[in-house]
């Protein structure tokens, strides 16, 4: 009985984890991106939370609170610091292919990765058939953020949520990976948006825009 | 764990025959006295709805707000006062106010307000019947606007139908999700489907369905991400412009039909998709007056949704309505495909 209600919170979250993938590729607020990721990676720490209780792994209760740790606090905190409020402030209004273009699209890659995704599970394995397409839309998602919009911070915002997509695949497949390589993981993830945040802070006193889709115009 | 999640839920096969009816003065007269006292009951109480979003609004915004029974005088000042038509306007133009405050009676007929099990028209029209009957009172608006060439219900009323246009593929493709895990899209049949399935019901494709319906209600009904209820600047207004040469008893039955179709819309997002629970099993005075408490129970929750919404959010440019409803058709798109997948 547990095990059902169990499933059906998965089905849900992950439902609204994909549907906040979405929200991350239409946002656009810069300090609502940020937010929006916390928010997303909250969701992912409550699949991995509940995916451990199903399959009585303990080891995803820690992945779980290593993802709240980094992801929903750090990892935000740390870009609102190293991102200016001159940057934060602003709004993208222009996407490469539209706002509702972009939907649509996104709406394809999720039919794509569930038709892809589903053909891999093995018969009978329902938590991977339930979660396996999400992880693998998000993941698709993601990347199709860094490439549908001209934003730096945005574009940090795909690398993120993909990277939230293949952490999902990877617990319900795997139900993780070893503990070293979670923390180094982690620790990357979080260098890594450092370091992203402070290019994007360099690009801003160079070229006084953000718009990293531009770039090549930009150069002169 | 083999058990997987079941894809349909079980259906008891919802054959309606007159032996379930209660026997109460006759099965076919007291069926029809419910229903009519659904009628009653959504013309007595949207107005009450109207009032205490308004009031809740206040409280929200930290003032006092318009009593609860604001509307309600509304109405009474405008039944009471004198219509000014224009010569040159046709019957189309004094023809669309009884339109608006008919269409959401019909829709009365078809949904459960009170009672779970159906009444006397209940199989007379499914979910999109009463979408296609409220889109006829909007038909019959968009009439009237041109037919007096006031350029702004003139615009208005091409902005409603931009809208309207927009929000119709949505709620279609909600009625095919619903219909596709109840096996039916007759509301009372829905009801009965997700409330027998009890918690089984709630897929994520559910989650998403609910969703992009909420964002059609506040879309057709004029509410704040699309149109601000409260504003009367002619260049900006959407929803409000329609009645704009409206007066006296003419204007006060566009308002009430405006009340009616929130009202409606939020009883059949409520009882049929979001808590299909508290609803009467019976004909007595007591179940119906329990019903009626539970309805406005959850009438109170969407009004508290739709105030939260109102005061955080500000209002979209128009050429952004698109994108906020195109947003809700591919997270209803994204509910079709979840549930056919089988997640």
């Amino acid at each position: 009985m547990y095990y059902d209600a169990a499933l059906k919170i998965l089905g849900i979250l992950g439902a609204l984890f994909l549907l906040e993938a979405y929200a991350l590729l239409v946002a656009r607020q810069m300090r609502g991106i940020i937010n929006l990721y916390a928010g997303h990676s909250a969701l992912l720490a409550a699949l991995a939370a509940t995916v451990g209780y199903l399959t009585g792994s303990w080891y995803l209760y820690l992945v779980a609170a290593l993802t709240v740790l980094f992801k929903v606090l750090a990892i935000p905190y740390t870009l609102k610091r190293v991102i200016h409020d001159t940057v934060l402030e602003k709004r993208e209004i222009h996407f490469v292919f539209g706002m509702s273009g972009s939907l649509l699209i996104g709406g394809l890659l999720s039919l794509l990765a569930y038709f892809t995704s589903t053909a891999l599970v093995f018969p009978g394995d329902t938590l991977a058939r339930l979660l396996l397409p999400v992880g693998s839309a998000v993941a698709l998602v993601g990347l199709f953020i860094t490439v549908g919009r001209l934003e730096a911070v945005p574009q940090i915002s795909g690398l993120l949520v993909m990277e939230n997509g293949i952490i999902l695949i990877a617990v319900v497949t795997a139900f993780g990976v070893p503990l070293i390589v979670e923390f180094g993981l982690f620790f990357d993830v979080l260098v890594g948006a450092l370091l992203l945040g402070v290019l994007v802070m360099r690009l801003f006193a160079h070229t006084e825009t953000t718009a990293a889709g531009s770039l090549r115009r930009l150069k002169g | 764990m083999g058990r997987g999640i079941p894809r349909k839920i079980r259906w008891n096969s919802f054959a309606v025959t007159y032996a379930d009816f209660p026997k109460r003065g006759g099965i076919l007269s007291s069926l029809l006295v419910a229903n009519l006292l659904q009628v009653l009951v959504v013309m007595l109480f949207s107005p009450l709805l109207k009032g205490v979003t308004g009031r809740l609004k206040g409280v929200v915004q930290s003032r006092h707000g318009p009593s609860v029974w604001q509307p309600y005088f509304d109405l009474y000042k405008l039944f009471r006062k004198d219509e000014v038509i224009s010569e040159d306007a046709s019957w189309v133009f004094r023809a669309a106010p009884l339109f608006s405050f008919a269409v959401p009676i019909l829709v009365t007929l078809l949904i459960p307000v009170l009672t779970s099990f159906p009444l006397t028209w209940a199989f007379m029209g499914d979910m999109l019947a009463s979408g296609f009957i409220l889109a006829l009172g909007g038909f019959f608006a968009t009439l009237a606007a041109m037919d007096t060439a006031s350029p702004y219900g003139q615009m208005g009323s091409s902005r409603t139908r931009m809208v309207s246009f927009l929000a119709e593929p949505v709620l279609m493709c909600v009625f095919f999700v619903v219909s596709l895990v109840a096996r039916s899209t007759i509301p009372y049949v829905v009801n009965k489907a997700w409330y027998l399935g009890g918690t089984d019901v709630i897929y994520p494709s559910h989650v998403l369905v609910v969703i992009a319906f909420f964002m059609v209600i506040l879309a057709e009904t004029g509410r704040l991400p699309v149109d601000n209820p409260e504003g009367h600047f002619e260049l900006a207004m959407i929803d409000e412009s329609k009645s704009l040469e409206y007066s006296g008893k003419a204007l006060g039955l566009v308002k009430w039909g405006g009340y009616m179709k929130l009202f409606v819309l939020l009883t059949i997002f409520m009882n049929v998709l979001v808590t299909p629970w508290g609803l009467a099993a019976a004909l007595t005075p007591a179940a119906l007056a329990l019903a009626l408490g539970a309805l406005w129970l959850k009438l109170f929750v969407g009004a508290c949704v739709i105030v939260m919404i109102e005061s955080s959010l500000a209002k979209l440019r128009l050429f952004r309505v698109g994108e906020f409803l195109g947003a809700a058709f591919v997270v209803s798109l994204l509910g079709l495909v979840t549930f056919f997948i089988g997640v």
